[in-house]
């Protein structure tokens, strides 16, 4: 009947509307931003990855295309750095749309010229050259299971097909009334289609079967700038203004209108396995949508216009692994996540690099094997060694009212036994700090005043010992959310220790920050109350006080 | 500043305007109708004249002064009549007296009492088996069984009578009169001779301290007997104890304690001069102390004969208030080899001290073998000393302070009995508990027993403490789903030793009435139960205070709102209401681990707009239709509370249960009109304008919430808002329909009844007061009479009831003679102002609910509750308890006395003879069969189906039919049997 002894429930702060949403932090770990500058500052114009193959070549080089001015640079998935650079081209020439072929042997990219031009990656030597385009040629693309396929689209409107080893096109679809500036193959169950997006506002999709004429017309209220099939080949994106268009292939309307950017959508990628469509544009955001709910549901912002984005990804299961933007200024941004497995590595090896410089890599390789040996391990073999005579079988002592886990909560232990002082002194202590998170402080507080304990605990504290709490009321007195608490032992301490003011330098230096920690928050507090009169009058009689 | 200032004066004048309006509409309507507003303040004015009117008289007066004489004649012609009506229950539940429970010999049974009736539970099942009930208006005081006959039971009534009853077969055999107040006695086993001895303790009747201890031969048929006076002291005696017949009495006071043996072997123990008294000062009060002869005597019996003046050894146990043990080895050898070695040196006997608790002892007891001692206290811990080793053994955080302690006759275990009115049978052995019987553990007034304390603990907690705040509401609730549940918020419980200090309520209580059984208890709040209970700066650490509960109309969900203010020594109204901590929590019932589950808890509901200050909530009200909570605040502001799914991400949460987690949020939230509207000023006159009341009442239907507010200023107006619960919008603002000192608001049917100082009752349909008078209640302050004034609305019966605290007022002393309170209780008809029924209960209510089917239930602050239900419906529930008696135990495997067997073999008898009767008329049988649902009985045609397999040489050996008739019959018969043991 004896009531059991349980450890303090942590105080939980109520769940605000501005949470982060785990979309949102899958998104933010896109961390370690690099920043390359193209030679000549020249925009980016095209990122691109191959798509992943339904049959994965093992010798495939793990990279990217990116293209800006007259150069194609391939950059590694793995290290993020420059592999090759391939400057082929004419002085006044331009390249664009760089593609790597899956293999990533070949990589073929048009140009200002009107001419399409197809690289070997290692050797950079030029394997084959068309000039039958009289206009730039915008857009080249692989097909995305020949090999030997590809297709360019330029601004002489028309759109071709190509074999890699034959001279001429072999096809060639012609409609478009503008420049075609945007295009690629369909996959999946229209695996083979073309489809385009033209100036003159219209999306086509061709069906090399079927001859001279677009098998599909959608018209749109601005040129089109990208256009993007999904995975499974009946969805299809248009980038046409600042609006993006989902466009349903089997019902052949459009589905949905995102709106959500400013200025001009210069680009489309799909990233986390094609359930995410990313968006770039001139306002400089890109934003996240779900392909479900066509919500945004996470956005970056970029300090100049955008011009193409890809989401690289790698590894068996196709994680995404960097997101590369490129800018108008010439800037490449690559931002890379590390999966769980890769983080957990980094920490042990940071970590076992700290223990080797502080000398204590022997102490480090014990717990090392001692945690690899699991919990439990001492519990199970204990007793196996012992060999002696004695006692038949050792029974622990009684454990009633023994706090679970008495390591872990030492504070809570000290608590419960009426150390009060000791309680708070270990949960600020400066080698505790893992456990130290501000939820153990903020509860050990309540706990304190609950028990009418606060100033036992606060009191009678010297120079050193005062210092920890002193900071982290002044670290937290600005949070809102435990202005009580806070204040409450802000008050009590001054209460205490005002009387000793002036005779240490450091404590001196503490409180004085505190009071201008306290002076900023009334500043704010002030503003708040302006804006708050303002609003009040403004909605006038409407709503009440 | 000035930026407010614009909007605030529009405001102010579309208010003022819209006031007036109202204003208008309420005269117009109050002229056409009946011009009823004005009588109202007349009446109030002329009932602040007639202060002087003695209490008993709070029958009300209508206010209308010409139809009133009227109606004043009438209604006292119908109500001898009808007062009738309604009948009034036995007391249920009520608290344990404090004396320690007592184990039968055979350890089956423990008796212990309330005030009204001894109680006898079996340790087997934890069941209330028999109950012996007292004279209505006496109080019991002390109980004792028999020494020479086990079924024979003592029950002592304070005026002075003791009775004898035959507790097994509940009948009430004899008794005896003395004419002075008893306090307590003891029955001892007479050294020679059959009959008991009684020692009582009475109170000396001509002053007013002091106390005598007598004795007698209680002889059956000698209603007054004849009794000696053996020890008269001017002091109090609190507790006493006889050993060996009387040869030795123990009697503690305050601060010293008396022991008196028989000087001469010869004589009886009956006359005063026999005996020679010994006091021994000690330094704390006492609080308990336990006597025991230890086992050397049984010894030196023989050696009795040749030693005439062999004196036993006795060792004596003392409990201190400062949490000190004395144990005095020997004591009275010790005492007389003072004595004899001339009175010479230090007089005083040197106990051995056993120091371990902080606070005064609640018990001690010896063990039998005298190796151990058992104490306990106010620090919820039973410690187990082993003298010879000086080891202790702890059974710490027993939820409650220890009372009393009791080892049952054979060592094998404890009852301890548990300031929250509950006793508990522990095992000796491995300290578990074998069985649990709780009373009703709400807050309790009883007079005060036991030593003075000074500078402890509770005494500091007594002097702080406001002495009506034991009458305050109790905050109570009856479970819709299950109306024999009483769900009570109590406390942490009220040691005998701090007996009215006051505890706030953390904990919840089930209480079924219907077997006036306690279900079960549990946490609402956070509790000190395993922590310290004292804080650093020396006072008993402060529970949240649950104030308010409120139970949905489908019994699912349960709202409650505790209040929390660390204890402060400077007074600092500021400074106390940064620290109020409100929460609202709602519960949900699981109906897996039996028992409430917290879903949401919102911490200060109403804050003050524009400050970190949290109000109060002033009263919580559910919806009798729809799963909805509605609250209102100290800030003026009504809120609508309402479940709603989780949802995370525009996903719903599910947390493991597949419907998804559920959430309480505000749905609306409606500010009040205030009584002055200050906009820009300052905090503190913000706060003088807050409401100091407010109570809110849902329709029958639950489409309308009426909510009204006090203000401090009387001069402000009174105002009823009906607010429509679907949009949260005020639809109408009634002014003048009630007077100040808001008490309770309640819909029957469609009047609205407002409780202040006057009683209103409001048709919401014709907009016409139907009646109103005002009481004549004593000058309570207004946050007293809001808490203490109770009102319930039964809107099944169409009927509602009042119940009004009665204080007299002590006439030397400006002090509340809180004995003499009690409280009247009053039911009424919307349409009718003269009472349909009116009583008095002994003492003050502390709750008042209305019943489902019809008839309300009160619980008063002795801890008893009182069911009133018109006489012609069926009583839906009275305690069993205390009309049937369970069977004791006749299932025994092994019975141990004749009778019982006996019993037995009579209930097999019976349930043969039913086999005949059944068997041989298969109609009645088959009706059975549908009732019960399963097949208890043998029907003729199952017998032919055994028998009539063919001709009679073709049928299967004699033992297979054998057990295909056993079968059926077997079967049968045990089922039946265990019928017949439940009936």
């Amino acid at each position: 009947m004896a009531a059991e002894v349980t450890a303090l429930q942590p105080i939980k702060h109520p769940s605000t509307e501005f949470t982060v949403t785990p979309e949102q932090k899958y998104w933010r770990s896109f961390t370690s931003q690099l920043l390359l500058p193209s030679p000549h500052s020249s925009p980016i114009t095209s990122i691109a990855f191959p798509p992943p193959s339904s049959t994965p070549i093992s010798s495939a080089l793990e990279a990217f295309v990116v293209t800006s001015g007259t150069r194609l640079q391939l950059y590694s998935t793995r290290t993020r750095k420059l592999l090759k650079t391939i400057s082929r081209f004419g002085v006044s020439d331009t390249a664009h749309s760089g593609r790597i072929r899956r293999d990533g042997r070949v990589v073929v990219a048009g140009g200002d010229s009107g001419a399409i031009q197809a690289f070997d990656v290692n050797s950079r030597a030029i394997l084959r050259t068309w000039n039958e385009h009289k206009q730039p040629v915008w857009v080249t693309e692989w097909h995305p299971s020949e090999l030997t396929t590809l297709m360019s689209a330029s601004d002489d409107t028309t759109v071709r097909l190509w074999d890699l080893p034959s001279d001429d096109s072999t096809r060639k679809f012609v409609g478009h009334q503008d420049y075609v500036r945007s295009g690629c193959f369909m996959i999946g169950q229209a695996n083979g289609m073309v489809v385009t997006g033209s100036y003159d506002q219209t999306v086509r999709v061709w069906d090399p079967r079927i001859a001279d004429k677009a098998a599909m017309v959608f018209k749109h209220s601005a040129a089109v700038e990208s256009v993007l099939p999904m995975h499974e080949g009946t969805t299809l994106l248009a980038a046409a203004g600042n609006q993006v268009s989902v466009l349903d292939l089997v019902a052949a309307r459009p589905r949905e209108m995102l709106r959500n950017h400013q200025k001009t959508v210069t680009s489309l990628a799909l990233a986390s396995k094609g359930t995410r469509i990313l968006t770039g544009a001139l306002d400089g955001h890109v934003k996240v949508f779900d392909t479900k709910s066509w919500d945004v549901i996470a956005g970056f912002k970029y300090p100049s216009p955008i011009l193409s984005l890809s989401v690289v990804s790698s590894g068996g299961n196709q994680e995404d692994k960097h997101l590369v933007v490129g800018l108008q200024s010439g800037l490449l941004s690559v931002r890379s996540r590390q999966s769980g497995q890769q983080k957990t590595a980094a920490k042990k090896r940071q970590k076992e690099m700290q223990a080797l410089v502080e000398g204590k890599i022997e102490e480090y390789d014990r717990k090392q094997k001692k945690r690899a040996r699991g919990r439990g391990w001492e519990k199970a073999t204990r007793g196996k060694d012992y060999t002696g005579e004695g006692a038949d079988i050792v029974i622990d002592g009684n454990s009633r009212g023994k706090l679970v886990g008495s390591r872990r909560i030492k504070w809570q232990h000290a608590l419960f036994k009426g150390r009060y002082e000791d309680a708070l002194d270990i949960v600020l202590a400066p080698e505790n700090k893992n456990h130290a998170t501000n939820a153990n402080v903020l509860t050990l507080l309540t706990a304190l005043h609950h028990r009418s304990a606060l100033r036992v605990a606060l009191s009678n504290r010297d120079e050193q010992t005062l210092q920890p709490i002193l900071k982290w009321v002044t670290k937290h007195i600005g949070d809102p959310r435990i202005t009580k608490i806070t204040t409450r032992t802000a008050t009590e301490l001054l209460d205490i220790y005002s009387e000793h003011l002036g005779t240490s330098h450091e404590i001196d230096m503490l409180f004085k920050r505190l009071y201008d920690q306290v002076r900023n928050n009334a500043e704010i507090a002030q503003v708040c109350w302006n804006t708050r009169g303002m609003l009040q009058m403004l909605c006038g009689g409407n709503t009440g006080t | 500043m000035s930026t407010e200032q614009i909007p605030s004066s529009k405001k102010r004048k579309r208010a003022t305007k819209e006031k007036q309006h109202i204003r208008e509409h309420a005269l117009k309507r109050a002229k056409s109708s009946h011009d009823q507003t004005q009588p109202v303040s007349d009446g109030q004015n002329a009932s602040a004249e007639k202060k002087a009117l003695p209490v008993e008289k709070i029958l009300p007066e209508p206010i209308f002064s010409e139809v009133g004489k009227q109606i004043l004649e009438k209604k006292e012609k119908h109500a001898k009549r009808k007062v009738k009506s309604w009948r009034i229950s036995e007391p249920i539940g009520g608290r344990f007296l404090n004396m320690k429970p007592i184990f039968t010999k055979d350890e089956k049974y423990i008796i212990v009492a309330t005030y009204h009736s001894i109680l006898i539970y079996s340790t087997a099942t934890s069941l209330l088996v028999r109950s012996l009930p007292c004279n209505e208006n006496d109080t019991i005081c002390s109980y004792a069984l028999s020494s020479t006959n086990e079924t024979n039971l003592y029950m002592g009534i304070s005026s002075g009578t003791i009775y004898l009853w035959d507790w097994v077969e509940r009948k009430r055999l004899t008794q005896w009169h003395h004419n002075t107040p008893l306090i307590s006695f003891i029955v001892s086993e007479p050294a020679a001779g059959e009959d008991d001895i009684i020692h009582t303790l009475e109170r000396n009747g001509k002053s007013k301290n002091g106390t005598l201890i007598k004795s007698y031969i209680p002889i059956k048929g000698e209603s007054i007997p004849n009794r000696v006076t053996l020890f008269k002291t001017s002091s109090n005696i609190h507790y006493f104890q006889v050993l060996l017949g009387g040869k030795i009495i123990f009697a503690t006071s305050d601060d010293h304690f008396v022991v008196g043996t028989i000087e001469k072997e010869s004589e009886s123990a009956t006359s005063k001069d026999s005996y020679r008294w010994r006091v021994v000062n000690a330094t704390d009060p006492i609080t308990c102390f336990d006597v025991r002869i230890s086992t050397q005597l049984a010894t030196s019996t023989h050696k009795k004969k040749k030693l005439k003046r062999s004196i036993p050894i006795v060792d004596l146990i003392t409990g201190g208030a400062k949490g000190e043990i004395l144990v005095y080895n020997n004591i009275i050898n010790s005492l007389t080899g003072i004595e004899q070695s001339g009175q010479q040196g230090n007089s005083n006997v040197m106990p051995r001290r056993l120091h371990w608790h902080r606070e005064a002892v609640g018990t001690v007891r010896w063990s039998l073998d005298g190796n151990y001692v058992i104490s306990g206290g106010m620090e919820t811990v039973l410690v187990l000393w082993q003298l010879d080793t000086n080891q202790k053994q702890m059974l710490p955080h027993l939820t409650a302070a220890i009372d009393g302690l009791t080892v049952s006759p054979s060592g094998s275990s404890y009852a301890v009995k548990l300031a929250d009115n509950s006793i508990m049978v522990l095992s000796t052995t491995e300290l578990m508990p074998k069985a649990h019987f709780s009373g009703i553990q709400s807050q309790f007034f009883s007079e005060k027993e036991g030593p003075e304390l000074r500078e402890t603990v509770n005494s500091q907690i007594q002097n702080q403490s406001d002495p009506l705040r034991i009458f305050w509401r109790l905050s109570s609730v009856l479970n819709p789903s299950n109306p024999n549940q009483l769900l009570i918020a109590v406390s942490p419980g009220q040691s005998r030793l701090e007996s009215n200090s006051i505890r706030t309520s953390p904990f919840l209580q089930t209480f079924d009435i219907s077997s006036s059984h306690h279900v079960s208890r549990q946490a609402l709040a956070r509790n000190n139960v395993t922590n310290f209970n004292i804080g650093p700066d020396h006072k008993r650490l402060v529970d949240p205070d649950v104030i308010l509960m409120r139970m949905s109309y489908d019994g699912q969900w349960l709202a409650t709102v505790e209040e929390w203010q660390p204890s402060r020594s400077q007074e600092d109204p500021e400074e106390d209401r940064l620290d109020l901590e409100v929460y609202l929590k709602f519960w949900l019932w699981n109906p897996e681990k039996d028992c409430w589950m917290l879903e949401t808890r919102i911490d200060s509901p109403h804050q003050l707009s524009g400050s970190s200050f949290c109000t109060r909530i002033l009263d919580l009200a559910t919806s009798p239709s729809d799963i909805k909570f509605s609250t209102i605040g100290g800030d003026g502001v009504v809120r609508i509370w309402r479940p709603k799914t989780r949802y995370r991400d525009g996903r719903v949460v599910r947390g493991g249960d597949p419907k998804g987690m559920i959430t309480w949020s505000c749905q609306y939230s409606i500010e009040l009109e205030k009584a002055v509207e200050i906009v820009d000023a300052d905090l503190e006159l913000r706060s003088a304008t807050l409401p100091i009341a407010g109570k809110l009442a849902f329709s029958g239907d639950g489409s309308v919430l009426a909510a009204s507010q006090d203000f401090a200023s009387s001069a402000t107006q009174t105002l009823v808002t009906f607010i429509d619960t679907s949009v949260g919008e005020v639809k109408f603002t009634r002014a003048g329909l009630h007077a100040s000192g808001l008490a309770a608001l309640t819909f029957v049917k469609q009047y609205l009844v407002i409780l202040s100082e006057a009683l209103s009752v409001w048709d919401t349909v014709n907009d016409s007061l139907t009646y109103g008078f005002t009481f004549q209640i004593p000058p309570l302050p207004p946050h007293e009479r809001e808490r203490m004034a109770h009102l319930a609305g039964n809107e099944a019966e169409g009927t509602f009831a009042v119940a009004l605290p009665v204080i007299p007022v002590d006439a030397e002393k400006p002090t509340w003679n809180l004995k003499q309170a009690f409280s009247k209780v009053m039911v009424f008809r919307p349409e009718n102002p003269e009472p349909l029924f009116s009583s008095r209960i002994s003492h003050v209510v502390t709750s008042l609910l209305p019943l489902p089917s019809k008839g309300y239930l009160t619980v008063d602050a002795a801890a008893e509750i009182r069911v009133l239900t018109p006489k012609t419906a069926v009583l839906p529930f009275v305690a069993q308890g205390l009309t049937m008696d369970l069977p004791l135990e006749s299932t025994d495997a092994e019975p141990s006395t004749v009778e019982e067997t006996e019993a037995v073999n009579g209930d097999e008898g019976m349930v043969e003879e039913e086999v005949e009767v059944e068997s041989d008329n298969g109609k009645q049988v088959e009706l059975l069969t549908f009732e019960d649902d399963d097949k208890p009985v043998v029907r003729a045609q199952q017998l032919t189906e055994i028998f009539d397999v063919g001709p009679s040489f073709a049928l299967p050996p004699v033992r297979e039919l054998f057990k295909a008739v056993v079968g059926l019959y077997g079967r049968k018969s045990r089922k039946k049997a265990v019928g017949e043991v439940r009936a």
